[in-house]
């Protein structure tokens, strides 16, 4: 067993492109090595107050709780995107707790929240099914979709990044977020619509294509407005021989486009805040699309779009600059 | 630490830690996720000399658990599209590795690749040594039970 074991692994390793160019990264970061050992030096000179600090957190981090809860956060979007006094204050306008139910068939549908920014909407429903069904990960929807407004513009338009995660789920109850990331036109107010169809057991294949448990369609449509918690940069920005010409930056998300002639660049930004904290933003992650596109016909231009969900909301007024390459762009 | 320290440790562990992360999260993806992570941590929080492998595994194993726990995770790619084996023990094997829970596959990894002791695994996924062999003694019952469904009894060796 060992052997065949050790023989079975060894034919598992990183793919060579993956592993040039994260080393690539990480050479790059060790150039930065000094700044990262001074940062930890004054570190130490916190440790006697690290124990008070910790208690201030807590109490701090519970206080933030109630704060989020009293100001509407549905509990689920607490849990998942852990937000504290500053973000409740800078997402207040892209914060939304439509009402928007529709029922029929034993099965009810409810929004509970939403949250956007120029580059994603992520929607809280609730839904409820006959109480003969007891819901688990082996059922689900045959089809559900959600449609969200996008500016328009000349060019294509492509590269979304959707999905859905059920948070919670007891007896016939679900607590499910679904979302849009990463379009290459930023989402715009209008309507949003939520769409399902038939719950379905899971089949051989993984899908949900069994026999329909409960059959049919729910359909809601609700208003949406939002204001953008964003900042943008829209100046053009020699990059080698490209040109960075956006960038996006919100409390959850971060958005980059580069004109490029012949290769899309490879690019590894590095969020910069004023505390001389960093984000390196995880070129292979799993909240990362890269995207090229034809952004416009009558030029033939290509625009490579990267974009990233921070893995926990960021301090926008705290984010000083952004470094992509040898570029530094201020974020005002 | 210097740079060619560094990626001298990068070259020589950078697959450790990417079969480790894989044979957790079961996806190609997140395991190159992993990677970046825990060497980026490294950088940041480097391990005292000496001490680097220790360090990479269990770093790597409390990123990928706090990958698995997150609501946001992707759902599992498919893994056979991006692995091929050249027999069909190994694909076998792989595959009935793959299929156990991810607590199980770790403690499977850790003792059979990387060669660590009950002792050992234990101080590394804060356990206890005895719940590392009821877990071991339950993933090899696993193992034997979906092994045998395609493989007679000579595939499937004593110590497993």
């Amino acid at each position: 067993m060992k052997n065949l074991y050790q023989k079975t692994f060894d034919k598992v390793s990183m793919p060579e492109e993956t592993y040039l160019h994260l080393r690539t990264v990480l050479a790059s970061r060790c150039s930065q090595n000094e700044m990262e050992v001074n940062r930890m030096k004054n570190r130490s000179y916190f440790k006697k107050g690290i124990i008070l600090a910790l208690a201030v957190l807590m109490v701090a981090a519970l206080s933030v709780t109630a704060f989020a809860a009293g100001l509407g956060w549905h509990e689920e979007f607490i849990e998942l995107f852990r937000p504290g006094g500053e973000h409740i204050a800078e997402l207040e306008g892209a914060t939304d707790m439509p009402e928007a139910t529709v029922s029929h068939d034993g099965i009810t549908i409810s929004v509970k929240q939403s949250l956007a920014d120029a580059f994603g909407v992520y929607v809280l429903y609730e839904m409820s099914v006959p109480e003969d069904i007891v819901l688990d990960d082996g059922m689900g929807w045959a089809f559900e979709g959600l449609s969200v407004p996008h500016r328009k513009v000349e060019g294509s338009a492509i590269g979304a990044l959707g999905g859905s995660e059920i948070l919670e789920q007891s007896g016939n109850k679900r607590t499910v977020l679904i979302y849009e990331t990463g379009n290459t036109t930023a989402i715009e107010s209008g309507k949003l619509e939520l769409f399902f169809m038939n719950l379905c057991p899971m089949d051989s294949s993984g899908m949900y294509g069994g026999d329909p448990l409960v059959e049919g369609q729910w359909g809601l449509e609700w208003d949406f407005e939002y204001e953008d918690p964003g900042k943008w940069m829209r100046d053009d920005i020699p990059l080698g021989g490209d040109i960075i010409d956006e960038l996006y930056i919100s409390p959850i998300s971060f958005c980059l486009r580069i004109v490029y002639d012949e290769k899309a660049p490879r690019v590894n930004p590095v969020i910069q805040f004023s505390d001389g904290s960093e984000i390196v933003i995880n070129t292979t992650g799993r909240n990362v699309s890269k995207t090229g596109f034809l952004s416009n016909e009558a030029t033939g231009e290509y625009t490579y779009q990267f974009f990233c969900r921070f893995d926990e909301l960021i301090e926008l007024d705290n984010v000083v600059s952004v470094q992509v390459g040898e570029v530094t762009i201020p974020i005002e | 630490m210097e740079e060619e320290e560094f990626l001298a440790l990068y070259d020589e562990y950078h697959n450790m830690v990417y079969r480790l992360a894989l044979s957790i999260t079961a996806s190609p993806q997140d395991a190159e996720d992993i990677v970046q992570t825990v060497f980026l941590k490294m950088l940041s929080s480097p391990p005292a000399p000496g001490s680097e492998k220790a360090w990479l595994i269990k770093v790597t194993v409390n990123a990928s658990r706090d990958l698995l726990r997150s609501a946001w995770r992707r759902k599992t790619e498919p893994l056979d599209e991006a692995l091929t084996f050249e027999t069909p023990e190994e694909s076998g094997l792989f595959d009935a590795v793959m299929a156990l829970p991810p607590k199980l596959r770790v403690l499977i990894h850790l003792y059979y690749y990387e060669g660590y002791s009950y002792a050992e695994i234990a101080k590394i996924l804060k356990l206890s040594s005895s719940a590392v062999s009821m877990r071991l003694h339950r993933a090899r019952q696993l193992l034997r039970s979906s092994l045998k469904e395609e493989y007679n009894e000579e595939f499937i060796s004593k110590d497993l």
